[in-house]
């Protein structure tokens, strides 16, 4: 069955804001930390907490965009943009993940000069599974930047393509991710009318819908 | 073994002084980089936190269909 899906649950579109934040304050307490001239250990703290609170918020993202439908896009382009806009999605998801992870490891290994309250050491962490090796946390933090700088790159592209939706193909691609300018995007309560109940011939021209098709 | 010690010496002093050139840092940098990544990819660290996060979209997928089967009777 096809349904109309017009937009992502509220809870993905929150979590989605909260990480943009959460990663722009892991930016400047990380950068602080290294270059700054303030607490170098709060600001370490800061910078692990909005680390991991990005980390946190990706698990849930993942979790609830394979529990969910997901709205598809059905705007006419061509396949290769499409393959890039996708390939791009789950690079930046992979790096939100990674990336805090690898600063975790950084930041385990760091006991002699400075803490994070609370941190629980990430070597700990499922000791009774023997895979994998350990790791250097020097490997460890050349990867974390590289990370770092790589996800600062695909956040810029991510950014520009959502404004180029917005502006040259006009389609509610950014809309539907900002709640309060909904009116394009149809309600989110709404999102789960089907195909050809009223409530959806009263909605949006059809141009405008997202669809989604249930697994 | 001398004679080999010394080839090895005047052979590695040949190549830091020919090494200058961008080509070579880059691929040098680049190759780093790549063997840096596998072995923290590879990590125990990494390793079991996926683990994990693969059992979690896994039970995920699992409770899908019947969300869905409950949100299409409701």
């Amino acid at each position: 069955m096809i349904r109309h899906l017009k937009r992502p649950n509220i809870v993905s579109v929150i979590a989605h804001w909260a990480a943009a934040w959460a990663m722009i304050l892991a930016l400047y307490f990380g950068l602080s930390a290294v270059y700054g001239n303030g607490p170098r250990q709060e600001t370490f703290a800061a910078h692990a907490y909005a680390g991991l609170t990005v980390l946190g918020l990706v698990v849930i993202r993942l979790f609830l965009r394979t529990l969910l439908p997901w709205p598809k896009e059905e705007t006419e382009g061509s396949r290769i943009l499409k393959l890039v806009a996708e390939a791009m999605h789950w690079t930046l998801y992979a790096l939100m993940l990674l990336t805090p992870l690898t600063g975790w490891i950084v930041a385990s290994s760091m006991g002699c000069c400075m803490t994070v309250p609370g941190l629980p050491n990430i070597d700990l962490l499922g000791s009774g599974l023997s895979i994998g090796r350990p790791v250097s946390a020097m490997t460890a933090y050349h990867v974390h930047v590289f990370f770092v700088w790589t996800l600062l790159a695909l956040i810029s592209l991510h950014v520009m393509a959502a404004f180029f939706h917005h502006f040259v193909f006009r389609d509610t691609i950014l809309v539907r991710m900002i709640p309060v300018l909904g009116r394009r995007a149809g309600s989110a309560s709404a999102s789960y009318a089907t195909a050809n109940s009223r409530d959806d011939r009263l909605n949006e021209p059809r141009a405008n819908d997202v669809t989604v098709e249930e697994r | 073994m001398e004679g080999m010690s010394e080839m090895h010496h005047t052979m590695s002093h040949m190549h830091h002084l020919s090494s200058n050139g961008i080509v070579e840092q880059v691929l040098g940098a680049a190759g780093r980089l790549s063997a840096q990544l596998l072995i923290v990819l590879t990590s125990a660290p990494v390793l079991k936190v996926l683990a994990a996060l693969v059992l979690l979209l896994a039970l995920a997928a699992l409770l899908r269909p019947l969300l869905a089967r409950r949100t299409s009777q409701s």
